[in-house]
């Protein structure tokens, strides 16, 4: 009899099952072709089917998968086939093998549960931004899958043989969102433990978990041997049931034939190994066959203690074998895409420069849809040390969610570190849940009802780390023991939406010790009790602590350490505050992170002390600190790089600047530029009596082929970083440099080859234009809509391949419609002057110093 | 099909040189790179190679190959059932067909050196100009250089194939070059499987993805 009684969800991680083996191994045995779709022997070869699902339950396989591994759009699209006969057909043979097995085999096996499986493949298809197919696609995608084989009657979802997290992240919430059915998960990593797209299998556990599969594992890839080695990295982490399915050893090519090197009895051997290491659910995958499930089944049987059942004369008509029970972890961890962040151990480092509260200029960038602005904000953050990057792009005027999802695609475009979603948006809180690749860290729930319904849920749902709180409805108490008493209140709501309390992590909320002397330690009070009390992690943004007093990181460096002594996990800072990194890598130190002092060395060794004001070099005295360590962390590369020191006096009466752009040195050219204008010189004479004799210098002698392109560049730099010094000036003086023209820059539709429009760039701005930079792959529509928006009178458009210069010609067309008074310079690789022509461009520039000039003479200046 | 990935014991070397010959540098004139220049691009090309994590897949085909086409037949397919309804891949193009005429069997070759190099180039697109192009020029020094290696991994492996030494490849040959056509991407994409084995994909203009990827034909004679 089918065992209609018993639930999978009731025996995983109960007793030991078995799935099968390789399907596509027998297909191909039977005759199925290479390129030829398997899915379609479903309707083709029914009987083939049958038999295959029959051969693996007599080996003593429970888990029986239908043959729908490819049943998906992008795999089916020339088959012929619709995806749910092909779904809904595999579902049924299995059901059918199943029902005759256990109705009529006289098998021991017979008496076994038995379960269907819908086999879910990866799409086939990589996801943006590697690839072309987008989050919201892949997951559309998988619920057709999903709603398919749910609708046919599977047991269980089985997601097998996944190479990215961001596809199965799409699989998974689709299966969530579309069945109630139990989800299994597995992934094929390389032989380094790390998946195709870079996740390892810590992140890969870390996100799985959180978003609440049944059962996650292994397959495909290796044979046993290779799992025995990574099984404890995933158990080491892991709560959730593990299934593994290994290949039957390595493929080899004999004679035409694919065959595998491990035969059943070895295969066995090492399966149970596997299973006293902690898995629960055993089958194989490429080149095994009934006969190595069965050999595993049978040393199983004989090698493992049975299930002790409560009531010794529970009737059981088949050996129910004992496994090794995972403990339960409480780790409180967050992933990105690559790898996971553990709290708890060292205290960690949460980025928070990328939050517009008080900080103008990112403000402005948010208003521009500056990117670029926050991109490199993440990457200062990451190089000054973070481990996690704050994300708030919350303005009032803008389009929070959108902006939301921009940012954290192009933050992940760039940067492995994971993100915490700062919102309090629950549209863009959603989103942005939903769209990030990992187990994300979302700030913040609080103590308020309303907080509590809106938040929990979405955090359930998507299962992430949560940052939370301690005030409600009547603000932020003013005792620490009431806002542990909010901790505990959230905890209970928590567990009422199933979340664990080690999924928490709590604000006991940094207060202005300039307004009340005992805010300071009210809040350490707190931390310290709430981390007691319940066991949970912490979190706090310290540097509110000093609001309204002078010199304030001084101030926050030391409530810092505090707090960490405290028991603080995780502290939301300004990375590039060196004071405070100060007190954090001491801290380290101290508290026994740092073996033999080791890391504190390597970092301050060659550091000047920021906080004495000595004598310089030249005998002046009085110099600002900043500008000592500057200037002694300059004279050092100068020095390092030789030659460079010794032109500069006798550079026939030039100034150090100009020597500096012409040599390009980078450093050195804003340091000179900064000296100049505190002596007193206006920008207008630096620019015009040092930057452009300089890069004009060394453009001719580019032009000349005297100097080569990175010499051309890295002048371009040096002059970026003595512009970057004036408009600093201009910032702190209220004045405004004039820009004398702007132009619109891109790569066209289709091209990703970007460096020669960026050089272009570079040097339209080193010359005093203002540049919108449109980035790559960028459609006519956009250009032609920003060209009118701003009345631009000239654009500039590059195309490196054949293939996209027909891009390049259709924008061009697009602007002679609508935007007539605009002229277009174009320039790549494949381009020449006869090809500008015929496509109708002003003008061909085949070097960068070209669209220089060009912009001279359309602007007049 | 052969996966050939970082653990197969190759040892990557970028050579110096075809960076600066990338970089838009001949030598040989009175033009040297100055040490502040060699600075940046020991210290980048060391951290391009902390960034790339190079695989390469390949398959051989029997080949037959006229004056206009080159088609691939499936490597064990018996001389005389050379038809049309078991062609791989078909070919037209006259540059390729000359390249590789004499030989009767031609390999379908991919390698990337994978996204992070992509990821360091679009770190420092947007803050140095310099930095980007010079991490653009050792990228491609890169996968040239894994390339050629891979190349003298899988002579030796075809040498076995054949049981004999020393199997002579053809110069690689790639989509794109001559009249080889820019869209047999997708055939190589569709035969190597190359999203699913190296995580490479395609756009809409045929460029690939990660930007540091090589396709190629590579005829064995």
């Amino acid at each position: 009899m089918s065992k209609d009684n018993v639930k999978i969800r009731d025996l995983i991680g109960k007793e030991l099952l078995f799935s099968d083996g390789a399907m596509g191994t027998l297909l191909q045995a039977e005759g199925l072709k290479g390129g030829e779709i398997p899915e379609t022997w479903n309707i083709l070869r029914p009987e083939v089917l049958i038999d295959i699902h029959t051969r693996y339950l007599n080996a003593g396989s429970n888990i029986i998968t239908a043959n729908t591994f490819g049943c998906n759009k992008y795999k089916l699209e020339h088959s012929g086939y619709d995806l749910d006969t092909l779904t809904s057909s595999g579902i049924k043979l299995v059901r059918e093998a199943i029902e005759k097995f256990e109705q009529e085999s006289d098998s021991p096996f017979s008496k076994k549960p038995h379960f269907v499986a819908l086999d879910i493949g990866p799409l086939g298809k990589l996801l943006k931004p590697i690839g072309n197919v987008s989050f919201d696609e892949a997951e559309a995608a998988y619920t057709e899958i999903v709603k398919a084989g749910t609708k046919a009657g599977a047991d269980l979802l089985f997601f097998e043989t996944f190479t990215d997290l961001y596809d199965l992240k799409a699989a998974i919430i689709a299966a969530k969102e579309n069945s109630d059915l139990p989800i299994f998960v597995s992934v094929a990593p390389d032989e380094n433990g790390r998946l195709l797209t870079g996740g390892d299998l810590e992140a890969y556990v870390a996100l799985v978990e959180g978003l609440g599969v049944d059962v996650l594992g292994m397959n495909c890839g290796f044979g046993p041997k290779q799992f025995l080695k990574f099984l404890p990295v995933i158990t080491k982490v892991c709560s959730t049931p593990i299934i593994v399915q290994p290949n039957a050893g390595l493929p080899k090519v004999v004679n035409g034939k694919t065959t595998f090197d491990v035969l059943p009895d070895e295969f066995a051997a090492d399966e149970l190994e596997l299973i006293k290491g902690g898995v629960c659910i055993a089958g194989g995958c490429c080149g095994s066959t009934p006969e190595h499930i069965l050999a595993s089944v049978k040393l199983c049987e004989s090698a493992l203690p049975k299930v002790q059942t409560e009531t010794p004369d529970e009737q059981c008509d088949y050996p129910k074998i004992a496994i090794t029970p995972l403990e339960k972890k409480n780790l409180t961890v967050i992933s990105s895409y690559t790898h996971a962040v553990y709290f708890g151990e060292k205290p960690l480092l949460i980025g928070e420069r990328i939050n517009p509260t008080g900080k103008k200029a990112l403000k402005q960038a948010l208003r521009d849809k500056d990117i670029n602005y926050i991109i490199n904000e993440a990457i200062a953050e990451e190089e000054a040390g973070s481990d996690i990057l704050d994300v708030n792009v919350g303005l009032p005027e803008i389009d929070e969610c959108e902006m939301m999802e921009t940012a954290i695609e192009e933050i992940t475009a760039i940067s492995t570190l994971p993100l915490q979603i700062d919102t309090s948006d629950v549209k863009t809180m959603e989103r942005a849940l939903r769209i990030y690749n990992g187990k994300p860290l979302l700030n913040s729930v609080n103590g308020k009802q309303e907080s509590m319904e809106a938040v929990l849920p979405l955090a359930k749902k998507y299962g992430a780390t949560i940052v939370a709180l301690t005030l409600d409805e009547s603000g932020i108490p003013e005792t620490a023991d009431a806002r542990v008493a909010i901790a505990e209140k959230i905890i209970n709501k928590a567990k009422e939406y199933g979340i664990d309390k080690k999924d928490l992590i709590f604000d006991s909320l940094t207060m202005t010790v300039s307004t009340d002397i005992n805010n300071a330690a009210i809040t350490l009070e707190a931390l310290k009790k709430i981390k007691e009390t319940f066991g949970v992690n912490t979190v706090l943004g310290v540097s509110n602590v000093s609001f309204g007093l002078p010199l304030r990181s001084i101030m926050t460096s030391t409530f810092f350490t505090l707090a960490m002594e405290n028991g603080l996990s995780a502290g939301i800072i300004n990375p590039l505050d060196e004071r405070l990194m100060a007190a954090y890598d001491s801290f380290l130190t101290l508290r026994g992170f740092d073996n033999q002092c080791l890391r504190y060395i390597e970092k301050y060794s060659e550091k000047s002390d920021p906080y004495t004001t000595q004598k310089s070099p030249t005998g002046q005295t009085g110099v600002n600190s900043n500008d000592m360590l500057q200037a002694m962390n300059t004279g050092h590369a100068v020095m390092s790089t030789g030659h460079a020191n010794s032109g500069t006096d006798n550079m026939s009466g030039r100034t150090p600047l100009y020597t500096a752009v012409i040599k390009g040195m980078i450093d050195k050219a804003g340091i000179e530029c900064k000296a100049m204008l505190s002596s007193g010189i206006t920008p207008i004479e630096i620019i015009d009596n040092n930057l452009i004799p300089g890069l004009d210098t060394v453009g001719k002698s580019f032009e000349e082929k005297k100097t080569f392109l990175p010499q051309l560049l890295m002048s371009a730099d040096a002059a970026k970083a003595a512009f970057d010094e004036i408009k600093k000036y201009y910032a702190e003086n209220g004045t405004k440099g004039e820009s004398k023209g702007t132009v619109v820059m891109a790569t066209v539709k289709g091209d990703i080859h970007d460096i020669g429009k960026n050089i272009v760039k570079v040097l339209l701005e080193n010359y005093d234009y203002t540049v919108i930079d449109l980035g790559k792959d960028v459609p006519p529509e956009t250009i032609v809509d920003t060209v009118l928006e701003h009345k631009i009178k000239l654009v500039g458009l590059s195309a490196l391949m054949t293939t996209t210069v027909v891009s390049m010609e259709e924008t061009i067309k697009q602007l002679r419609e609508k935007a007539p008074f605009c002229k277009v310079v174009v320039g790549g690789a494949v381009l020449t002057k006869e090809y500008a022509d015929k496509i109708g461009a002003d003008r061909y520039s085949p070097q960068a110093m070209d669209t220089v000039k060009y912009a001279k003479e359309i602007f007049g200046k | 099909m052969n996966i050939i990935t970082e653990k197969n014991g190759f040892n990557l070397d970028i050579d110096k040189k075809e960076t600066y010959r990338y970089l838009g540098y001949h030598f040989g004139g009175e033009v040297s790179v100055n040490d502040e220049l060699e600075k940046i691009v020991d210290e980048l090309t060391a951290k391009l190679k902390e960034n790339i994590t190079p695989r390469c897949i390949y398959e051989i085909y029997k080949l037959t190959v006229d004056e206009n086409t080159c088609k691939l037949y499936q490597y064990h397919m018996d001389n005389n059932t050379a038809s049309s309804d078991n062609v791989f891949l078909s070919i037209n193009s006259q540059k390729l067909s000359a390249h590789i005429k004499e030989c009767r069997y031609a390999i379908l070759f991919a390698a990337t050196i994978g996204p992070g190099a992509d990821m360091l180039i679009r770190r420092y697109s947007g803050r140095s100009t310099v930095k980007s192009a010079i991490l653009q020029a050792a990228g491609a020094a890169a996968i040239e250089a894994f390339a050629d290696e891979v190349t003298e991994q899988i002579r030796t492996e075809i040498d076995t194939l054949f049981s004999q030494s020393e199997t002579k490849f053809k110069m690689r040959f790639s989509p794109g070059y001559g009249d080889f056509s820019l869209e047999h991407q997708k055939d190589f994409f569709r035969l190597l499987q190359l999203e699913k084995n190296l995580g490479m994909s395609l756009n809409s203009a045929l460029l690939m993805s990660p930007s540091k990827s090589i396709t190629a034909v590579i005829g064995v004679l």
